[in-house]
């Protein structure tokens, strides 16, 4: 495995969103998603990943549906709601200002202050 | 939106739980599945891929945990083991458990029994169109002492000429008897005679049948409605009747409609007849008038316009002068009896669901302290203050609950006593008339009333240990590990407050109650003026309307009378008998008039006087002792002089000391005949048992016979036996002539005195429980004060202090507050008591003597109350007190 970057608290729920956002996933599916989207650097522990799926459930953030998956398995797979979508969009927001908050505050220069 | 999924998902996660536990356990095996398949395709063996998978996913156990949590049913989860340990710990302390459930239980149960019955009878709405707007309107006479008399036909009349513009309309109605014959044994019916908009005014939806026309006020109709129960018991419910006839007062009358079931509840009565047009000009006073307000009109509004309609109509008609009006909400003038006797309870069972709750959030407190180093633990194991205070308000939730279902089987027995044993029909005050109580019943929101005062009490007093726990620093609970310290007795504000609420209700209940006993055997010991005891009193009416009956002429009215007197006297076991119009106390009706005394003719007051016409041997039938002169005789008929018979107070109050007999009393219209006075009787209490005796003056029935008259018969026999002989003794003078409204006197008694019985009866149960129930919590809150104390007293004893100083400074310390309790509860007492003026007789609502008393009686239960922990204290070993814990 390449270097990984440890997942900052919070952030599961974040990635999750946007995985399913892609389209209709499985449990699993949403792993390798999160782990290809992220160019293999994020590395969610597989079992950690449930109790953040079924809170976004509870929070009606996601539905789920029975079906087929691709190895034809039976599989449950989670769609985003339109509360979901709207929360998806939010914290996208924030995370991109966080970030560049962030990076302009450890980009900056001693002369240029 | 979201809200909505999320409450979606958390039902579904409630109601199917087992289901998702499968779906999710399911979905967990497939993740490994998936994750096997790949590892698999990268060269390894099944099981070991399987086994790698496993190991990928994690600690699987402890994520399918959190999972569950995540699904939503967590809180119903730790709800379970919460109630689980809740009642672990109730079952551990029963005597505790056992002390706060019959608290409550007491509580809740007499406070969801007087919910019930306050609900069923002053707050449920009469079954009739817009009811709140409708009045009852009386005429009245304050020159003559008339509060509340029935107008007459021509008043109606007047009214609905001069349109009184806050009145949307009018509806006038007389109660009256009337014989049912051909068809079974001949009957007495309750009958009301209607102007024709009674459909209308009720908004009367008919069983079967129509209600009047409008155009159908005329007699020669003789149409007739007929009252549900009457059509059931009569005619089996069968509902083809209308159009069929019965005969009524020996008229026949076609049937038109039924009234519903409900209706009876506003006029119990059996047939419903309309008025004549023509006679109502005739009519005289008496009757009775509904008005129905415009809507957002005050009865003030409506009343100050009647005044001034009356002082039109006074102008015009001069025998009007001197008359006013009465409006009052019919609602209200229903229940206007009871009233006060339900809210004075209301209050008293709310005291001691306060005393009960005081009683039991005291036992938490006392509880929660000692527990104090047991939450302390859990607080350093890692407990939210969240998830302590939820602990103890589940707790006390149990406990209220516990109680509640207890207080309902409570509040169920109480109703049914009531029901068996309640009065029935209550008087309407100064208005001669009577109102059926409806009945009550335990229903949904009764049950619901319950429940929410249990959870109410529950969450009131659950929260009140925590928060004082919470208020000091639990470090220290740690390190003292539970010791008493001599002045950091946690909770101590909190109990005096309970201390003194406690002393302060139980003196108010006890004060209120005291003066009930008072006012009580006042009111029974009043004499009524005449002997109550084994009278039965039963009504006969002659049909004198009916074309073609004997009773037309008036000396055969008499006539019949007389013998139907004869023949119930000669009943074996029938010790005398007697006519009377009307029965005393029995609100049957009232006749009341001027008279004038012809030697004092010139005298510019008009006094005024009951008239009752009575047969020779009333007064000793009733045992009204003779005072002076002599009764009436047989002799005493139309054929010799007209003669009356005066009571005590008219006698007094009209002749003072001269002698009245052989003087001549003048009634002011008609023939104006004198009659000359020839006996003085003893006063009797006619209209109620609290109020003055009123001036009567009793006449010979044989001078002027009435269609309608009570007969008195005084036996030993038990009604039942007596009551078919008598039937039987009319029946054979007149076979067509039914008897009705057979009361025993003591039963006419019991209800001019229910209001103030109940209020006795109840209130007395109440003070004792609300004594009982204060003892207790003051007991609780000294045993524990000295309990903690027990330290300081071993120290004091080992200094030497004699035991009995330290008893004398314990029950001292303790006392003090329950005076003050006692104290506040005098001042509280003297304004509430006021609430009962109304259903006291004979004694003041501030009387000294019950203050004193009930003060007297509450410090001694108070301090016994604290005499005995205190007691037990003192005497302690000094050496087991010192190592005290």
């Amino acid at each position: 495995m390449p270097d990984q970057a440890h997942l900052l608290p919070g952030t599961l729920d974040l990635l999750i969103l946007r995985a399913v956002s892609l389209g209709p996933l499985h449990g699993y599916g949403i792993l390798l998603r999160i782990a290809q989207i992220s160019g293999q650097a994020l590395m969610v522990e597989q079992g950690a990943l449930y109790p953040g799926l079924f809170r976004l459930v509870r929070q009606g953030l996601l539905k789920t549906k029975w079906g087929v998956s691709d190895v034809n398995r039976r599989a449950k797979f989670y769609e985003l709601t339109a509360a979901g979508r709207k929360r998806l969009q939010d914290e996208t927001e924030s995370w991109t200002r966080l970030a560049a908050a962030i990076a302009c505050a450890l980009s900056a220069q001693p002369e240029k202050l | 939106m979201r809200l909505l999924d999320a409450m979606r998902a958390r039902w579904a996660a409630l109601v199917h739980r087992s289901a998702m536990r499968e779906e999710l356990e399911e979905e967990l095996r497939d993740h490994l599945q998936h994750r096997a398949d790949d590892l698999e395709r990268s060269g390894i063996s099944r099981v070991e891929a399987e086994r790698r998978a496993r190991i990928e996913f994690g600690g699987f156990e402890h994520y399918r945990e959190e999972s569950h949590a995540a699904l939503g049913w967590h809180w119903a989860k730790t709800l379970l083991r919460d109630l689980r340990f809740g009642l672990r710990i109730l079952k551990k302390s029963p005597a505790f458990t056992a002390a706060a459930v019959s608290a409550l239980a007491l509580g809740i149960g007499v406070n969801t029994a007087l919910f019930t019955l306050v609900r069923g009878i002053l707050m449920r709405p009469l079954p009739v169109r817009s009811a709140s707007r409708l009045v009852v309107i009386w005429g009245s006479n304050p020159g003559e002492g008339l509060s509340r008399v029935g107008p007459s036909g021509q008043d109606y009349l007047d009214w609905r000429e001069q349109k009184i513009h806050a009145l949307e309309d009018l509806f006038l109605f007389e109660h009256g008897t009337g014989t049912v014959t051909g068809n079974g044994d001949p009957e007495q019916v309750a009958g009301l005679r209607v102007t024709t908009n009674f459909g209308s005014f009720f908004g009367i939806v008919p069983v079967v049948g129509r209600t009047f026309l409008p155009e159908e006020d005329n007699a020669r109709h003789s149409l007739a409605i007929l009252s549900y129960r009457y059509w059931r018991r009569k005619y089996q419910g069968n509902r083809a009747i209308c159009g069929q006839s019965m005969t009524l007062n020996g008229e026949d009358y076609t049937i038109i409609g039924v009234l519903p079931a409900s209706f009876e509840e506003l006029f119990p009565v059996d047939v419903v007849v309309p008025f004549d047009n023509e006679w109502l000009h005739r009519a005289d006073s008496d009757l009775g008038v509904f008005g129905r307000l415009r809507p957002h009109v005050t009865v003030r509004q409506a009343a100050a316009e009647m005044s001034e309609t009356m002082a039109r109509i006074a102008r015009q008609r001069p025998d009007r002068k001197g008359f006013g009006t009465v409006l009052v909400p019919l609602e209200s003038v229903r229940m206007e009896y009871i009233r006060p006797a339900l809210l004075v309870l209301q209050c008293a069972v709310g005291f001691i669901l306060i005393l009960a709750c005081a009683n039991v959030a005291n036992l938490m407190l006392s509880r929660g302290m000692s527990r104090r180093q047991e939450m302390a633990v859990r607080i350093s194991l890692g407990a939210t203050r969240k998830q302590i205070v939820r602990q103890f308000l589940v707790e006390s939730s149990l406990l209220a609950i516990l109680g509640g279902m207890l207080g309902l089987l409570l509040a169920l027995g109480s109703v049914h006593l009531w029901a068996r044993y309640g009065p029935t029909r209550i008087p309407v005050p100064n208005a001669a008339y009577e109102v059926t109580l409806p009945a009550v019943h335990l229903g949904m929101s009764e049950i619901v009333f319950t429940l929410v005062a249990s959870l109410v009490t529950g969450i009131l007093f659950g929260l009140i240990p925590p928060l004082r726990l919470f208020g000091g620093n639990m470090q220290d609970a740690l390190k003292n590990g539970g010791r008493g310290t001599i002045g950091e007795v946690r909770g101590r504000g909190t109990r005096t407050v309970l201390v003194v609420v406690e002393g302060a209700l139980a003196l108010v209940l006890v004060v209120g109650a005291s003066l009930m006993i008072k006012s009580f055997s006042r009111l029974l010991s009043i004499n009524p003026g005449f002997d109550p005891n084994r009278l039965l009193t039963l009504r006969i009416k002659l049909s004198e309307d009916a074309a073609g009956s004997p009773y037309r002429d008036p000396w055969k009215r008499g006539a019949a009378f007389h013998d139907f007197l004869e023949h119930v006297r000669g009943i074996p076991g029938v010790q005398s008998a007697a006519l009377t119009e009307i029965v005393p106390l029995s609100q049957d009706d009232m006749d009341r008039g001027p008279f004038a005394i012809q030697e004092k003719a010139g005298s510019n007051v008009t006094p005024s006087a009951d008239y009752r016409d009575i047969s020779p041997g009333y007064f000793q039938t009733m045992r009204i002792p003779l005072l002076q002169g002599r009764n009436f005789a047989e002799s005493d008929d139309a054929k010799h002089p007209r003669v009356v018979v005066i009571d005590q107070t008219l006698a007094r109050e009209y002749f003072g000391t001269e002698n009245p007999l052989g003087r001549h009393v003048v009634l002011p219209y008609g023939s104006r005949i004198p009659r000359e006075v020839i006996g003085v009787v003893g006063a009797v209490r006619d209209s109620s048992l609290s109020g003055a005796a009123e001036a009567t003056i009793y006449f010979p029935y044989m001078q002027g016979p009435d269609q309608t008259m009570s007969m008195v018969v005084r036996t030993a026999l038990p009604q039942n036996t007596i009551l078919p002989e008598i039937r039987d003794a009319i029946w054979s003078v007149d076979r067509n002539q039914p008897v009705f409204e057979v009361r025993s006197m003591p039963e006419i008694m019991g209800n001019v005195t229910s209001a103030p019985r109940i209020a006795f009866i109840l209130l007395d149960i109440l003070a004792l429980v609300a004594l009982v129930l204060a003892a207790i919590g003051i007991y609780g809150v000294t045993s524990y004060n000295v309990g903690q104390r027990t330290q300081e007293v071993g120290v004091r004893l080992t200094f030497g202090a004699p035991p009995n100083a330290i008893l004398c400074m314990l029950v001292r310390q303790a006392t003090t507050l329950t005076l003050l309790g006692v104290g506040a509860g005098l001042l509280c007492g003297l304004l509430m008591t006021r609430l009962m003026s109304s259903l006291l007789y004979g004694v003041s609502s501030t009387d000294p003597v019950i203050f004193l008393g009930a003060t007297v009686l509450v410090t001694i239960v108070a301090t016994i109350a604290c005499y005995l922990p205190a007691r037990r204290a003192a005497r302690v070993d000094p050496l087991v007190a010192l190592r005290s814990e």
